[in-house]
């Protein structure tokens, strides 16, 4: 199958739908990157963000909760500073924790500064109360050394630095009265800031996780849509290949890519093997599968031919009218030295993608059965219109005198045959031969043309062109006579052609005989009942026929032809047929010289016939110029059969009998009925072959006559007692 | 119908082979139809099938006297059965590769195949009338039959 056979609705079919799933899965597959980039910049990010918030709100309020206490604690140290200082205790681990409460309170301060809490009103508030308060801690919390001095006399005292001491812790004791309580009551607000922004961060986060599982739904469910596709374009994918395979191996047509190399493509139809007569294409060029089996020059216009159709620009459809490769011949070797002949029609059609032509897709037809039904349809349409014409000319002869043609014809050609079967080896053997052949050739030559027998009267016509070829020749051997007995072959294979014919023609006649009135039977036997024993009318159509040939008019009158002996008709009408063609092309003048000699325009034949007790006489007169005996010896000078003093010797009646010798004509031309001499020849061998005799008597102007003597013969003799 | 320059392919091929292989051209008889039946073969008949253009069978037969003549004017004292039939398979093998240089893609020609005694017979294609030419070498007759469809 090749692509021309698919419909082009068809075709555009395809293409959409191949076009429109590209365009599906294109559209999926943004749809499914949309969704992702939105999953993570709408969920995940902010998830993560929210969550990372979360956390830190979280430790924030953690932080906040546990600073709470950090401001009693900070009271409590003071306390404890003061009641040490009083009871000349030990401070030193007092200041220190107050150190590290302070410290600490400074640390938690600036990690909710830098949390979400960082720019509340409260925290401002916690830093503006620290700050003051921070000033009436750092001298305590600062001090360094000892706040006692020791003495015998009075004991253990406070010192100057004790008593600064004492002074700072009694102040701080009073600002922290005030600060506690309201650094207290300002953590526990940002704490419940912090955590209103914890649960509102929490709910942020479920929200953004119930949209997040909504989200990898939907990737899922495109996840899974995208994996039905792909199932699904695999299993169209399968069967498609599948299909691809079938095609390829059912196909008939041997199909196969072409690269820009002229490479054959790896997937090959099954046909191309057969088409072929190889198995491995793997690698092989255009070039190499044709190269053993086309001429080069097929092989040379092909490939430059290919390459046309790689041009974008080169129109398709007129390339492919200028296929060298439409019908070629082939050659396969068949493995025992003999070679195969195919047909073979190669149709090329470009393959385009988007950046021009891919491939050339070539698919191979053998076309061998219909170029023979053409061949022989071609030879049979000729042949039967050739039968019909041959068919319409033989209803017009007469029945029985085509029977005696075909079977005289047949014996005269059965005898060139034996002529030519006489073994033969030196030049003299093979011209004796053309002699003989030329006589019988004559004869049957005059006997298709009184019939009326075109296409036999040419094809002899041609073997004698054939036989005077050779006699011309120099050297003759057997090689010389091939194309006779090719033409003798193929006049035998003709007569049979007739011979079929003229059964039909029989079988037409007779219907038509038995269907028509008896009045048109009669008209319908009329033509063959003329004449003399049929005799005249054949012959009037031979003089009439030649004589419009050589632009002549005559008119033949004949008398007693009716009482011919039966075993002498055939000798009579043969004679007959070569004097009236000798007469009309020698004898009668063209219409014009005679009236200038004053006769009547039609020379006039006269063919008597008369019968008798010891023998017969036939004669045969025409009233044109005559026999000059004067231009027989010049013709016989010039052909070189006499010297010039050798023909100056010759008296009238030797003059004349060289009308008789083979081969003598003093027709310059070659045409059909003169120029060969052979009919004098024929005529005076058949008169001979009876045993009769023949004379002649002419005036130059006048008139020429043979006198014919023909011997009685048996069943005449029988008839006369 | 038989076209005078397939049978010419032939016989050049037929007297090539004397001219080369025996130093000794041989001549072409008279040229004749067989009109009813198959043509009388010799002792010895080299055959080669042709198709293509035309098709049909062509062979060359010959006497014994003639190739046994042939052999020994080849240098070669073996005359047996053997060496006959090989000689007369080589003349046929010679006239197919004649033809094919001659005729081209045109014909193809089988491997010959050798048929022996003269009560035998060459199968002919139907249909065809078998030309024999009448091979000359020596004092010896050979016979060239071309049967073409």
């Amino acid at each position: 199958m090749s692509s021309r056979d698919r419909s082009p609705a068809a075709q555009q079919g395809s293409m959409t739908t191949h076009s429109s799933a590209r365009t599906r899965d294109r559209a999926a597959t943004a749809g499914f990157l949309v969704l992702l980039v939105a999953f993570i910049g709408l969920v995940l990010v902010p998830g993560y963000r929210v969550a990372d918030q979360l956390s830190a709100d979280t430790a924030v309020l953690k932080l906040a909760s546990e600073q709470r206490g950090q401001p009693a604690a900070i009271a409590k140290s003071l306390v404890t500073i003061r009641d040490r200082l009083g009871s000349r205790d030990f401070v030193g681990q007092a200041v220190k924790d107050l150190g590290g409460s302070v410290q600490g309170f400074d640390q938690s301060l600036a990690q909710l500064k830098l949390s979400a809490a960082g720019n509340s009103t409260e925290l401002r508030a916690i830093e503006s109360l620290w700050s003051d308060y921070r000033k009436a801690l750092d001298p305590v919390a600062g001090f360094k050394g000892l706040p006692y001095r020791d003495s015998y006399s009075s004991g253990t005292q406070l010192n100057s630095s004790g008593r600064q001491l004492q002074k700072d812790v009694r102040q701080a004791i009073k600002s922290s009265r005030g600060a506690t309580d309201r650094l207290d009551s300002a953590l526990a607000a940002v704490g419940a800031s912090l955590e209103r922004q914890v649960v509102t961060a929490s709910a942020t986060l479920r929200k953004l996780m119930l949209t997040g599982v909504a989200f990898a739904c939907l990737l899922v469910a495109l996840l899974a849509y995208f994996q039905w596709l792909k199932v699904r374009h695999e299993r169209l994918a399968v069967e498609a290949q599948n299909q691809t395979r079938d095609i390829l191996g059912t196909v008939k047509d041997g199909l196969f890519l072409l690269d820009a190399d002229f490479r054959i493509g790896k997937a090959c139809s099954a046909s191309l093997s057969a088409l072929f007569r190889r198995d491995d294409f793997s690698g092989m060029t255009l070039e190499d599968l044709l190269r053993d089996t086309v001429t080069e020059k097929t092989l040379a216009t092909a490939m430059k031919y290919v390459k046309l159709l790689w041009g974008e620009r080169a129109n398709e459809n007129l390339i492919r009218s200028i296929n060298p490769l439409a019908e070629v011949e082939v050659h396969f070797d068949r493995g025992d030295g003999s070679r195969d002949l195919r047909y073979l029609e190669f149709d090329f059609h470009r393959v385009k993608g988007d950046r021009g032509v891919r491939h050339i897709l070539v698919s191979v037809t053998d076309v061998t059965s219909r170029v023979m039904l053409a061949r022989e349809l071609k030879v049979s349409q000729a042949n039967a219109q050739v039968q019909m014409d041959m068919l319409l000319g033989l209803l017009q002869v007469d029945p029985d005198q085509l029977v005696s043609f075909l079977d005289d014809t047949s014996a005269a050609l059965a005898q060139v045959n034996s002529v030519l079967k006489v073994p033969a080896r030196g030049d003299g053997d093979f011209r004796a031969k053309i002699d003989q052949i030329f006589r019988e050739m004559h004869r049957i030559k005059g006997d298709a043309a009184t019939l009326g027998l075109a296409s036999v009267e040419s094809r002899t016509h041609a073997f004698e062109d054939l036989l005077q070829d050779l006699r011309q020749r120099s050297q003759l051997s057997g090689n010389d006579f091939l194309p006779l007995v090719v033409n003798l072959d193929e006049i035998l294979g003709h007569l049979q052609s007739i011979r079929e014919l003229a059964n039909r023609a029989d079988a037409l006649r007779t219907n038509a005989l038995l269907t028509a009135a008896p009045t048109a039977r009669a008209a319908t036997a009329t033509p063959h009942d003329a004449g003399e024993h049929g005799m005249t009318a054949p012959l009037d159509a031979l003089a009439q026929r030649v004589a419009t040939d050589a632009g002549k008019k005559v008119r033949l009158v004949t008398t007693g032809l009716d009482e011919v002996p039966g075993d002498l008709r055939k000798t009579v009408r043969d004679i007959a047929i070569q004097l009236v063609r000798n007469a009309v092309v020698h004898g009668i003048e063209d219409a014009g010289t005679r009236r200038g000699l004053g006769k009547d325009e039609a020379g006039l034949l006269q063919i008597q016939f008369m019968p008798g007790e010891r023998g017969s006489e036939l004669a045969f007169q025409d009233d044109g110029c005559g026999i000059v005996p004067e231009r027989l010896r010049e013709a016989a000078v010039r052909r070189g059969d006499l010297s010039a003093s050798e023909a100056q010797q010759l008296d009238t009646k030797a003059s004349l009998a060289l009308i008789f010798k083979p081969g003598f004509s003093t027709h310059d031309g070659n045409g059909r009925d003169a120029g060969r001499g052979v009919g004098l020849d024929f005529v005076l061998k058949a008169i001979q072959s009876i045993g009769g005799r023949i004379s002649i008597s002419t005036a130059p102007g006048r008139y020429t006559r043979f006198t014919i003597s023909l011997p009685a013969q048996s069943g005449q003799q029988e008839a006369v007692a | 119908m038989l076209e005078e320059q397939d049978i010419r392919a032939f016989v050049h091929g037929t007297t090539r082979y004397f001219e080369v292989a025996a130093q000794q051209a041989a001549s072409v008889g008279s040229p004749y139809l067989v009109t009813e039946g198959a043509p009388e073969i010799h002792d010895y008949n080299g055959v080669i099938a042709v198709s293509g253009r035309r098709n049909g069978i062509v062979y060359f037969s010959a006497p014994r006297g003639m190739l046994t003549v042939l052999l020994m004017k080849m240098n070669e004292s073996n005359v047996s059965h053997e060496y006959l039939c090989d000689l007369v398979g080589e003349v046929a093998n010679t006239i197919a590769g004649n033809v094919r240089r001659d005729l081209g893609k045109d014909f193809a020609i089988s491997v010959p195949s050798v048929v022996t005694g003269a009560g035998n017979s060459v199968d002919l294609p139907a249909g065809g009338r078998p030309v024999v030419i009448p091979i000359h070498w020596r004092s010896h007759v050979a016979k060239l039959v071309v049967c073409l469809q």
